[in-house]
């Protein structure tokens, strides 16, 4: 699978703004630019934790998050005031290698960058609208004034193109939470308009722990025609790109995490439909929601935790199994790709006699789906330009035959407490994988032949799934 | 039968003089004349080809159909053999059994999944284990020959020794005999292309019946293992069935074709006509890149009118008339005439006349003056056919540029998007977002976009002769018509899954 090493040139440049920050914190208001900077990120590998160093603003230091396939945003100090600049923006994201979406996002990316602050922190955002139409940002789960609250036209006006609105406000309260358009709300969220919010805890609290591992992502679909790059956005149920921060297996960084660490995944759902979220090889809990961390007498334990729409989870479990674990939407058809709904089922159909004629009409045509659909994820067969295939990825030992929203959590023994670099294929101790069993021919299936009159069988149904044979009606 | 020439050198030549000028002929733009008659003449503004065509490779005379012995013909003790051709295979409209119980329900489902078990690596096992394609039959559908519009116009003129200039012949018995070789000429050629494209869309037609009928054969196994419901199968039944109707009706054509062409070439039993059809080449001609050579249509037009040899020769006699007539005479009576016009027309005013009449003269003077009386009737006429020639030959150069710019967009435009389109639906097909039945109506489709092709470059290599024709003094010409295509509501068929 593809390696997601941190992002150097990025990181660099982060280190650089953020150097700017602390220079910007010794000198007055006035000499500061109106506007601060607003990197634009032009990769959609995850990039590494990023702790600015030196000023950690109203805060105490804190374990920072790694956003999956994506960025936090640097800030500059004003006067005790941290400062942030999105751009809204159309983009073009790669949500797989090669499979380039037209979007609409933040500061060259979709989803936008995560902005991380301490709970306490006096925020202020600036937000420069590039699109073609107004757009407002709506923290969403956030305490603040109402007029903060983005909502265009009941909080604030829109803001139109080409212009930039402020926003103002104190993190109040530690947590996860989302920000997204609040203005054509359903298609700028369809074309990709979203990003995370961050609230570290300022001190120690009771509800949150030490991580070592600090993950986040926010759960978003699309529908994008094969051979299309554009999201339609007025579909309302009928996605079939169903991604994590806007990208698809195998383009899904992996979860690394070093053999007995604590780790933490945030998870927001902003797409049209629940997710439940199954993680492999761990029992996790639920430490908290969008309302706020939770106690630890309400948790229990899961392997999987369903997410609805507009929803926020955070998950907690300690790594104490090494392996390359699966981790994916357990609703099946969310780990594949573009598929087509009005192909039928082949599986049984005899095509014996049929291949030339079919190849008599197209001589390229190739039988597939008698046996199931795993053809497709072995075969590696033309499709449309820009689409992205039903099934992909492989592994060590073959075809994955996933998409969609499906990657996995990697768990080693001696890794660095900072190093999220892909660690590689998970090598096997002997003896604890399935093998086969060297048994000769598969032997017959053994059934005992149903008796006419079972015993014990079930009382006779009150209907029946067929009209009667024959009679017709009787009054 | 062994020819010489190929059909790729009738493609290269076919519209550097048309498609009859492939002959042999000294000069093709006039009848041909009995050997000892060697003085070249182009009567009429008729132009001898230029051009690779005059050295062109012709099928030896030899080597060409001889017309059928006339009394073995009109003979009815001659025993007719003629069969018409095979109709394609009958549609089933049979249903496949469903289970009638749990037991056989299972033993369907188990067996349709060990029978697809025993094939593990699809499609390559499935092929190797499929007999490989037959080769080519030899029958009708499948012809091979480079019989040639031109070859089929020399073999045609062995049956019309009317069709020659000879000495003692008047004028006008020379142009009667100039004008109807020419619509011979045009006869033949549509002919041919009527016969060539007949069975290329035959050809068509059969490939699209095949096409279908895989479609429905394969919807009654998804039927047998329970993946379709019988109304989809049906659904393909019925798209079979139409697509076997239009297949029945172009092999039909084809045959109609074939003999039509044949009769020109005297040719009726059914070992000859088979035998013609097999000697077609398979396709017509490719479309030259302009409808004509030159597109100089003020000079064309004019051409078509010189061509004619009766106007030609009615000219030169209303000439002659004329310059026998004292123009006081023709002068008189255009003032007679004009009078008598407004008097009819002043009558017609007043409302005290009940009858309006048409105008009268009487002066017997003029009405006894033969000569004068007999060059206004020549006038009148030769007017008439003057007016009806420009007429005809304005629509017929009309008509070869509308063809020849329709059958491009065919050529260029259509059909290669509709290619495109299949191309398309198979990278669809392999991304399991569209059905074999989706690919199969793609094929469909593009085998109709070449069926409409075939009929557009025969509208206008028909179109092609017309002109032709008009340029070596044929006189009245019908215009071309074209036939339904595949793609028509009649033929269509086979709805997306």
């Amino acid at each position: 699978m593809k390696s997601n090493a941190p992002s150097t040139p990025s990181r660099r440049r982060w280190l650089a703004g953020a150097a700017t920050a602390v220079a910007a914190a010794g000198v007055s208001r006035v000499a500061l630019a109106a506007l601060p900077e607003a990197p634009q990120q032009t990769s959609a590998d995850t990039a590494a934790p990023w702790t600015p160093p030196g000023v950690t603003g109203a805060g105490r230091p804190y374990q920072p998050v790694v956003t999956l396939n994506g960025w936090t945003l640097p800030w500059r100090l004003n006067n005790g005031v941290k400062e942030f600049h999105l751009v809204a923006e159309p983009v073009v994201r790669e949500m797989a290698p090669g499979f380039f979406v037209n979007m609409w996002g933040y500061n060259g990316q979709s989803p936008g960058p995560t902005i991380e602050v301490v709970e306490g922190d006096r925020v202020r955002i600036f937000v420069t609208n590039r699109l073609p139409e107004h757009t407002t940002i709506h923290w969403h789960g956030q305490r603040l004034p109402n007029g903060m609250d983005g909502v265009g036209g009941l909080n604030q006006p829109q803001i139109p193109a080409g212009k930039t609105f402020v926003y103002e406000f104190t993190a109040q309260r530690p947590g996860t939470f989302m920000y997204h358009p609040h203005a054509d709300e359903m298609v700028q969220m369809a074309m990709g308009m979203m990003g995370l919010w961050i609230t570290h805890p300022r001190a120690r609290h009771p509800h949150i722990a030490n991580v070592q591992r600090d993950y986040a992502f926010l759960l978003n679909a699309f529908d994008i025609k094969p051979g299309a790059m554009t999201p339609q956005v007025n579909t309302m149920l009928d996605f079939n790109i169903w991604a994590w921060n806007s990208r698809v297996f195998p383009g899904i960084s992996p979860l690394v995490a070093r053999l007995g660490d604590r780790v933490r995944v945030r998870v927001g759902n902003l797409t049209m439909t629940n997710h439940p979220i199954h993680i492999h090889g761990i029992e996790f809990e639920v430490t908290g929601t969008d309302g706020g961390p939770v106690p630890a007498t309400a948790r229990w334990p899961e392997v999987t935790t369903d997410i609805a729409v507009g929803q926020m989870r955070q998950l907690e479990f300690i790594a104490d199994e090494p392996g390359d674990w699966a981790m994916h939407c357990h609703k099946s058809h969310h780990t594949m790709g573009a598929m087509g709904h009005g192909v039928p089922t082949m599986i049984g159909v005899d095509h014996s006699g049929l291949v030339r004629p079919l190849m008599r009409a197209n001589p390229d045509y190739m039988v597939m789906g008698e046996r199931g659909m795993a053809d497709m994820g072995e075969m590696q067969m033309e499709l449309p330009r820009n689409t992205f295939p039903m099934m992909t990825g492989t592994g060590p030992y073959g075809p994955i035959e996933m998409g969609g929203m499906f990657t996995t959590l990697k768990v080693r023994a001696g890794l660095g407490a900072n190093d999220y670099r892909d660690p590689g294929d998970y090598a096997m101790p002997p003896g604890t994988q399935a093998r086969p069993v060297e048994v000769g021919n598969a032997p017959p299936t053994t059934r005992a032949p149903a008796p006419a009159t079972p015993s014990g069988s079930p009382p006779t149904p009150a209907g029946s799934a067929t009209k009667p044979a024959a009679g017709g009606h009787q009054h | 039968m062994p020819f010489i020439s190929g059909a790729r050198a009738l493609r290269a030549t076919a519209w550097a003089a048309g498609l009859l000028c492939a002959t042999a002929w000294a000069t093709p733009g006039e009848p041909p004349r009995p050997a000892q008659h060697h003085h070249h003449h182009h009567p009429h503004g008729a132009k001898p080809p230029t051009g690779p065509a005059a050295a062109a490779p012709t099928v030896s005379p030899a080597a060409l159909p001889r017309p059928g012995d006339a009394l073995l013909a009109a003979d009815p003790a001659t025993p007719d053999a003629w069969q018409p051709s095979a109709l394609p295979a009958a549609v089933r409209a049979e249903a496949p059994a469903v289970p009638a119980d749990l037991a056989e329900a299972r033993a369907i489902w188990r067996a349709a999944n060990e029978r697809v078990a025993r094939f593990p690596r699809g499609h390559i096992d499935l092929l190797k284990a499929e007999p490989p394609e037959p080769a080519a039959s030899a029958d009708r559908t499948a012809p091979r020959g480079t019989l040639s519009a031109a070859d089929a116009l020399r073999a045609s003129l062995r049956t019309r020794p009317d069709l020659l200039l000879r000495p003692g012949l008047g004028a006008a018995d020379r142009a009667a005999v100039q004008a109807a070789w020419a619509a011979h000429r045009r006869a033949v050629a549509s002919a041919w292309v009527e016969a060539v494209s007949a069975q290329a869309r035959a050809r068509l037609a059969d490939a699209s019946l095949d096409a279908q009928r895989t479609g429905a054969e394969l919807g009654r196994r998804m039927v047998l293992a329970g993946n379709w419901s019988e109304a989809q199968h049906q659904r393909e039944q019925l798209a079979e069935a139409g697509a076997w109707t239009a297949a029945a009706a172009a092999r039909r054509a084809a045959d109609l074709a074939v003999a039509d062409l044949g009769a020109r070439l005297g040719l009726w039993e059914p070992a000859d006509l088979q035998a013609l059809a097999a000697q077609l080449p398979t396709e017509l001609p490719a479309l030259p890149p302009r409808a004509t050579a030159a597109d100089d249509s003020a000079r064309a037009l004019a051409d078509a009118v010189a061509a004619d040899p009766h106007l030609a020769l009615k000219r030169q006699a209303l000439a002659q008339e004329r310059r026998g007539l004292p123009p006081a005479r023709l002068t008189a009576w255009r003032t007679a005439h004009d009078a008598a016009i407004d008097a009819s027309i002043d009558a017609a005013r007043d409302p005290a006349q009940a009858t309006p009449r048409p105008p009268a003269i009487d002066d017997t003077t003029l009405l006894n003056d033969r000569a004068l009386q007999h060059t206004l009737a020549a006038e009148v006429e030769l007017r008439d056919e003057a007016l009806n020639r420009r007429r005809v030959a304005r629509e017929a150069w009309a008509e070869l540029h509308d063809a020849h710019a329709t059958a491009r967009l065919h050529d260029e435009v259509i059909t290669r998007l509709q290619t495109r389109l299949e191309q398309e639906t198979l990278l669809r097909y392999n991304g399991m977002l569209q059905s074999t039945w989706d690919l199969l109506a793609s094929a469909r489709e593009r085998l109709a976009a070449l069926d409409a092709a075939v009929a557009a470059r025969a509208r206008y290599w028909r179109a092609e002769a017309r002109w032709q024709a008009l340029l070596a003094g044929a006189s009245d010409i019908p215009s071309v018509s074209s036939t339904p295509s595949l793609g028509s509501p009649a033929a269509a068929g086979g709805a997306p899954h």
